[in-house]
């Protein structure tokens, strides 16, 4: 099947509205949102935002996210630590949503964003309708992982009872909601397109028949 | 030129995923789209959009001033109590020396929720109506730049950790406040789901641009694909 994309018909596609205009408009004739035919240095940019979660998420995981305190006793408490108290309390369901919501959407995002920068610049064109649905579901998994973020936030905010319990933050939840923020924002940086832009290029050249095949498939 | 010569250049719209053409005439309430090669959903067609979405919109923005203004929850435990309101959430990182936390969170619950649910109001009224208003553009781009960074599902699934987590060291009392923030989170996402991209900006387009399209009959087909190609080479 033939996949007539909108550059190749000379075209480019707005994306903030939909609307196509001809290649090389500048602004968009019906919302005047700027238009690329290509998200701007969009591998380049997405990799850096990624070194930066990833590095994030070291102080994420090592520091307290909060600090519990009962009378005179202060508990501080990692992201791993709060879901295995949660366990010891039984209380599975809130600790599988926690455990998902923390550890492994965040991972699974920043593991399936390098993947997808790697496979929009090299690699294996194959299954791409799957690395898209992939990227679908790790742009829109991105913000639950403030879950944890919002439950300090409303704990800090509770549980502020004089000399007999509180709940201070820790540091931890800044870098971890840094974590999901930039990991947000490189998953809007990041252009599918890509992808599909090389098995395209890579369709023409076997079509074609005349360049010499100096891709490595 | 496009496989088929019958398609119309403003009907065409290209995937954001996989930059695939797909010609989206109109569709019938209920229509789903979806991209011929990377499966992405592109438009759902509600006819009566307008009206539902200014209704959960009006609903949204007085559950938020409600759940903002009255107790939210109240904690207790031996013999002291302490109460906590929705805006405190926040606040309580700024006092204790984040406020970049206390900017993020919100902003995310708070500001940008409430931002959005304006924003759409001050579209789909004039859209509603009938009534081209010079606002109604940027109101638009920024409608869809918001959406993505509002976490109201989010903090609701936060507060039910969160009374879990306490259940056992305190008597947590749920105030009206809870349970209007509950529906305003409940009134929002179904506002959202409700918003349709495409058929937001066909509909601006259409207000802010009559042009002889609206006033003339339906041009003849043959003459309307020369038209095409002419303005496609």
């Amino acid at each position: 099947m033939s996949h007539q994309t909108a550059k190749s018909q000379g075209l480019v596609s707005c994306h903030e509205c939909y609307k196509v205009s001809p290649a090389g408009s500048h602004l968009c004739p019906r919302c005047h949102a700027h238009l690329h035919p290509r998200k701007t240095a969009s591998v380049q940019r997405t990799m850096a935002l990624l070194i930066t979660a990833t590095l994030l998420y070291i102080p994420a995981n090592i520091f307290p996210i909060m600090i519990t305190s009962q009378f005179t006793d202060a508990e501080p408490s990692t992201i791993l630590g709060g879901i295995f108290i949660l366990v010891q309390m039984e209380a599975y369901p809130v600790a599988s949503i926690i455990f998902i919501a923390s550890v492994i959407v965040p991972l699974a995002k920043l593991i399936a964003l390098y993947f997808l920068c790697w496979y929009a610049t090299r690699g294996s064109t194959a299954n791409l309708r799957q690395k898209t649905q992939l990227f679908r579901i790790a742009e829109f998994m991105g913000k639950w992982s403030m879950v944890d973020v919002f439950v300090v936030s409303i704990l800090v905010a509770l549980v502020q009872l004089q000399g007999i319990m509180g709940v201070e933050p820790g540091i931890a939840a800044l870098s971890f909601s840094g974590v999901v923020i930039i990991t947000m924002i490189a998953a809007e940086s990041f252009d599918t397109r890509l992808m599909w832009d090389r098995l395209a290029a890579h369709n023409n050249e076997v079509f074609t028949d005349t360049v010499a095949d100096n891709t490595p498939l | 030129m496009l496989a088929s010569a019958a398609i119309r250049h403003e009907d065409l719209i290209a995937c954001p995923s996989c930059d695939n053409l797909t010609a989206i005439p109109a569709l019938q309430h209920g229509d789903a789209v979806f991209c011929r090669h990377c499966n992405h959903p592109l438009t759902q067609y509600q006819h009566n959009a307008y009206d539902q979405v200014i209704a959960y919109a009006v609903t949204t923005l007085i559950l938020f001033v409600i759940a903002n203004t009255s107790a939210f929850l109240t904690l207790q435990a031996t013999g002291s109590e302490n109460l906590m309101t929705l805006p405190g959430a926040p606040l309580a990182f700024y006092e204790r020396g984040m406020p970049v936390l206390a900017f993020i969170v919100s902003s995310v619950i708070l500001t940008l929720p409430f931002l959005h649910t304006l924003l759409v109001l001050l579209v789909y009224v004039p859209l509603k109506l009938g009534k081209p208003t010079a606002w109604l553009i940027l109101s638009g781009r920024l409608v869809f730049i918001i959406a993505a960074w509002c976490m109201v599902d989010v903090f609701l699934i936060a507060l039910v950790v969160s009374l879990v987590k306490l259940r056992t060291m305190a008597t947590i009392t749920l105030g009206i406040g809870f349970w209007a923030y509950v529906g305003f989170a409940i009134s929002f996402t179904l506002m959202i789901s409700h918003i349709d991209r495409l058929q937001c900006w066909r509909a601006i387009d259409a207000l802010m641009n009559p042009g002889p399209r609206t006033l003339k009959p339906p041009p003849d087909p043959l003459t309307h694909t020369q038209a095409t190609e002419a303005k496609g080479s």
